[in-house]
């Protein structure tokens, strides 16, 4: 990992992959609209409503994905002290508040329907909105101080202590008697859905991993951009 | 494929498509504004070196003249 750690070959590393990933990204999230919506099977209880499935559960899984990414791009950062690392972390933030956000709002649209409500203080639900403010509030702390590089390893800390919040999410639905039904899918003896559904929800999962990856790189290419802009400003400054 | 079936999803139309359009909504948001940063970041670090370039170039023909 360290010889990614030097910028300019972490940058030709970023830009060769990204259009690898864009790639994937659109052929595997067309490919999984298709089956999502046009060759899987209603569900004998849920009908129709089960293809919310489809972008819920990789959103949420992408949701603790990202988490998890901004967690170990911050402790490298913070411990190493890789400006790289923090960058990462940086470009990772809005892109899992965005499946964050949308884990929440789908599952808002399949509740109503199938639990008869929008919303329930549950474990997961809580845990998984306690996740999005965890995100809102590395944000906001780390375009709070004038020096970036302090903000950095502020929002770095608080990222890690947040780190907690993920295995909550992961097992608060076998730790609490939860409304939100337990894993079906990463399961010590498989899967326990059948291949016409898992193959759409798989499909979307790769397409949002590849979407994360793809969007995370264009980002970090940004922030290195603004890196040398400010660099450049300040030496035509001093000349 | 009976297309008002489809766009009924058996009665959960209202919660089906939302979830998508949302969904393809937000994500094509979060990709629209990150090329739109790079492009604008791209564009301002070339004006910068350009400009960088220009005001060497003047400093280093005088010393190249004698």
């Amino acid at each position: 990992m360290h010889r990614f750690v030097n910028p300019i070959r972490f940058l030709k590393l970023v830009s060769a992959v990204q259009p690898w990933a864009m790639g994937i990204s659109i052929v595997c999230l067309i490919a999984g609209l298709y089956f999502g919506l046009v060759v899987s099977p209603a569900d004998y209880q849920q009908s129709e409503t089960v293809r919310i499935m489809y972008v819920h559960v990789p959103a949420a899984w992408m949701a603790m994905f990202c988490y998890s990414a901004l967690a170990a791009a911050s402790a490298v950062g913070l411990i190493w002290r890789h400006l790289t690392a923090f960058v990462v972390a940086r470009a990772t933030a809005p892109i899992g508040g965005a499946f964050t956000f949308l884990a929440l709002a789908t599952g808002s649209l399949w509740g109503k329907p199938m639990w008869g409500t929008w919303w329930v203080w549950d474990a997961r639900l809580t845990s998984v909105l306690i996740l999005l403010f965890l995100y809102f509030g590395y944000m906001a702390l780390e375009g709070a101080f004038d020096d970036r590089a302090r903000g950095m390893r502020a929002a770095a800390i608080l990222a890690i202590v947040g780190a907690v919040n993920v295995p909550i999410i992961k097992f608060s639905v076998d730790w609490w008697n939860t409304l939100h039904q337990p894993a079906s899918v990463v399961k010590m003896d498989g899967p326990a859905i059948h291949a016409s559904m898992l193959t759409p929800l798989l499909l979307m999962a790769v397409g949002y991993t590849a979407f994360y990856f793809w969007v995370m790189f264009v980002r970090v290419r940004a922030e290195f951009n603004d890196a040398r802009i400010q660099a450049l400003r300040l030496r035509q400054s001093e000349a | 494929m009976d297309l008002s079936a489809f766009i009924d999803m058996g009665g959960y139309g209202a919660f089906v498509w939302p979830s998508y359009g949302l969904s393809a909504l937000v994500l094509i948001a979060v990709v629209w504004q990150s090329r739109a940063r790079l492009k604008r970041s791209d564009a301002e670090l070339e004006k910068l070196r350009q400009a960088a370039d220009a005001q060497e170039a003047p400093q280093e023909a005088p010393e190249a003249a004698p």
